[in-house]
C-alpha cells in the first residue's frame, strides 16, 4: 500500500465511521446477521489498517497496546490538533470556506 | 477503561476566523447541556438500565460524547490559533 499518512489515517477514519455505525445498530439488534457480518469485516480491515499505519507512521495508542520504534515515537508523532486536515468535497467543512 | 488515539475519530479543519462561534464551541463543550455533562450523564445513567440492549447503547453514546470532547476544543484551538485571535479578544465578544 502506498499511501501518504494523511490519506491512510482517512481511510482508518472512514473504516472507522462505519464500524461505530455499525455497533451502535448492533447494540439494539443483537441478533442481526447481515449488520454483524459486516461488523466483523469491517473491524478485520480496520485492524489491518492500523496496524500497518502505526508500523509506518507511529503508535495510535500508548501505554501497553501498540510497540515503538526508537526513538520513542509517541512523544514525536504530530499530535491530532497539530493536524491540518484537507478539506475535501464531502466533508462537512465545506461551508466554512471563505467564498 | 480510557485508551487514547492519537488521531480524531472525524478530521477538522477551520479557516476563518470567527470569536462567536468559538464562543458557540466552548459552551457546547463545558457548558450546562454541553458534551462533557451529556457524556456524564449517559455513563451513569447506564448503571440503572434493566435490559442488555439498553446498557450496550448508553454505554456506546457516553463514549461517542466523549469523543466530540477532542474534537470540539481541537476546533477551537484553531479558531484562536490561526486567525491572531487573542483570550481576550474571545471574552469581550457577545
Amino acid at each position: 500500500m502506498n499511501m501518504n499518512r494523511k490519506d491512510f489515517l482517512r481511510k482508518i477514519q472512514e473504516l472507522e465511521f462505519a464500524v461505530i455505525e455499525l455497533n451502535l445498530f448492533l447494540d439494539t439488534h443483537p441478533s442481526h446477521q447481515q449488520a454483524l457480518a459486516d461488523y466483523n469485516r469491517l473491524t478485520q480491515e480496520l485492524m489491518n489498517a492500523k496496524i500497518m499505519y502505526e508500523r509506518q507512521y507511529g503508535p495510535l495508542t500508548n501505554f501497553g497496546y501498540a510497540p515503538s520504534q526508537y526513538p520513542w515515537q509517541w512523544a514525536l508523532t504530530p499530535w491530532p490538533w497539530e493536524d491540518d486536515y484537507e478539506c475535501k468535497e464531502d466533508m462537512a467543512c465545506g461551508y466554512m470556506k471563505k467564498s | 477503561m480510557w485508551i487514547y488515539e492519537k488521531k480524531l475519530e472525524y478530521p477538522v479543519k477551520v479557516s476563518s476566523c470567527n470569536p462567536t462561534l468559538a464562543s458557540l464551541i466552548i459552551e457546547q463543550f463545558g457548558g450546562a447541556d454541553g458534551e462533557l455533562a451529556a457524556a456524564l450523564r449517559y455513563l451513569t445513567q447506564v448503571w440503572t438500565m434493566p435490559i442488555p440492549q439498553a446498557k450496550a447503547i448508553l454505554t456506546d453514546i457516553g463514549i461517542s460524547f466523549s469523543k466530540l470532547l477532542t474534537i470540539k476544543p481541537i476546533y477551537f484551538n484553531f479558531v484562536i490559533k490561526f486567525t491572531c485571535c487573542t483570550i481576550s479578544n474571545f471574552y469581550r465578544i457577545d
